[in-house]
């Protein structure tokens, strides 16, 4: 889809982030009702016509469906539009996707795109096994496959293919990890290079620390349409100026090409296209770091590194505020996150030396099965 | 647990059983209405034969639940002799180290149990190293 007018173009009123971590003393109908009026408080208290929720795990973790229904209660908005979007990881950049479409068609005027995860209710095992819900459930994970493995089944194949060593992953994991020191939102933000490389493996190729840690955790997002602000103000804006979704096959061995990630690359290529730019227009990156594997791939399949290479990433200005490694993973809310904190990014650069303008961010649900890119202008 | 579900895949987990186009000849696992490889109709069974090498593979420590019992415990993507490769587990291995290539046979083991709900056990496909002649 190409984009008719400027004037339609959805922008970001404000948003809300809650720190990521274990949020024992509130539900998951807190966290999400929080998140929102702390994104419309920020944007200046407009009044919201829709929430578009994205939440992977509330049915199994919470035993909640339909948060539709029960979140804008919480947020002080009973009885407005409001359902959820459900892409596994890429949940949250669903809801923004599906708020970025009702404020542009002029559907509604104002938008809250909510991503909410409530992970640490339960214990491990139970989490983990709903993380796994994201996996092919009759071929995979009935052969006692999970999330982590899918990503140390590619991880190893890449090594061999390449003939490369675990110690490729250290840059990309630090990466992410140094970049959360400077974020007040992250969780993990202690992990150097000595705690690394003392890391135990998980699933070898991959330790603990080239895997996020599922967290709980709520973002949103006010959205609205660049025709509804007032003109003196349009300059601090931020514009969602292109966004793209693709999907590859759920399960891995149905794929042609294992090491190349096609619902990655169509969707980033979607994206740009729509923004009219060229991936040498962008200058801030934000790459789904589910686990280190994820961000390699994604680099190579998009273009921004050859293949074989998408380890070597030294220049490249990425993930920013941490990723998810660094940020910690509330799987749905994630994605929201990830758009959130690269728009405050974006304005803090706006108002010191315009560095860095276009962002492209995009968030993976499963191993690499949906990808959804945006692109952020400042 | 879900009778339906394993009684409906039962030819593709004891007997490895998918399809061959009828209008490309591609050979297809597991088996599904419309061919990957040309977009038509798929409906003809195909037996595979089980052989094939290991394409990757790696270890499971932390198992989901109804695996604890055999964890740890390898995985790999096998890729069959006829194409398409499959997500299993890898067993009998007896100490042997597993390594990219490998070739390995299927054979019908205990996937899980049913977490102890009423003993129900869930047989399929894992693999095996293969002898070479």
């Amino acid at each position: 889809m190409n984009r008719i007018d400027h004037r339609q173009q959805p922008v970001i009123l404000g948003t809300g982030i809650l720190p990521i971590g274990q949020h024992w003393e509130i539900s998951l109908r807190q966290l999400g009702g929080r998140a929102v009026r702390m994104a419309l408080q920020d944007a200046g208290n407009p009044k919201p016509d829709a929430i578009y929720i994205g939440n992977g795990l509330g049915t199994i973790l919470s035993h909640q469906a339909n948060l539709g229904a029960l979140i804008p209660e919480f947020a002080g908005y009973p009885g407005i539009e409001s359902c959820t979007f459900e892409a596994a990881g890429a949940s949250g950049a669903a809801a923004f996707q599906a708020a970025c479409f009702a404020v542009e068609s002029g559907y509604v005027d104002v938008a809250v795109a909510l991503g909410v995860e409530k992970i640490t209710e339960c214990e491990d095992r139970a989490a983990e096994a709903a993380m796994n819900l994201a996996l092919n459930y009759e071929f995979e994970s009935s052969q006692g496959s999970t999330v982590k493995t899918e990503a140390a089944l590619i991880a190893q194949r890449y090594l061999y293919e390449w003939h490369l060593n675990r110690e490729i992953f250290q840059r990309v994991a630090l990466n992410s990890y140094q970049n959360a020191r400077e974020n007040p939102n992250a969780f993990a933000r202690n992990i150097d290079e000595k705690t690394y490389q003392k890391q135990p493996l998980i699933s070898a190729p991959l330790g603990l620390y080239d895997i996020a840690v599922q967290n709980d955790g709520a973002a949103a997002i006010v959205l609205t349409r660049e025709e509804l602000v007032p003109a003196e103000e349009r300059d601090r804006l931020i514009r969602v100026s292109g966004s793209g979704n693709a999907v590859a096959s759920l399960a891995l061995h149905d794929r042609h090409d294992l090491l190349y990630w096609s619902a990655v690359a169509q969707s980033a290529a979607a994206a740009l296209r729509q923004a009219d730019l060229k991936l040498s227009d962008i200058d801030t990156f934000e790459i789904w770091d589910g686990t280190v594997m994820d961000v390699i791939l994604s680099l190579e399949s998009i273009g921004i590194c050859q293949e074989g290479k998408g380890w070597q990433i030294d220049s490249l200005p990425l993930n920013v505020t941490g990723g998810c490694l660094g940020r910690g993973n509330p799987l749905g809310a994630s994605g929201m996150y990830q758009i959130a904190e690269i728009a405050r990014f974006l304005q803090t650069q706006k108002s010191k030396d315009r560095i860095h303008r276009n962002a492209l961010i995009q968030a993976i649900g499963g191993y690499g099965a949906t990808a959804i890119t945006h692109i952020l202008r400042s | 647990m879900e009778s339906p579900r394993h009684w409906r895949l039962k030819k593709q987990r004891y007997a490895l059983i998918g399809e061959e186009c009828p209008h490309c000849k591609a050979k297809i696992f597991p088996p599904r209405d419309v061919c990957p490889e040309c977009g038509l109709e798929a409906k003809t069974a195909y037996q595979f034969s089980g052989k094939g090498k290991v394409y990757s593979y790696t270890t499971i420590n932390e198992a989901p639940s109804g695996f604890q019992d055999m964890s740890p415990y390898a995985i790999a993507l096998v890729k069959l002799e006829e194409g398409p490769i499959v997500t299993a587990q890898l067993t009998d291995l007896g100490g042997e180290s597993i390594w990219v290539g490998m070739p390995v046979e299927m054979v019908t083991r205990k996937l899980r149990n049913d977490g102890d709900e009423r003993g129900v056990i869930l047989y399929g496909y894992k693999f095996r190293p293969a002898f070479q002649a």
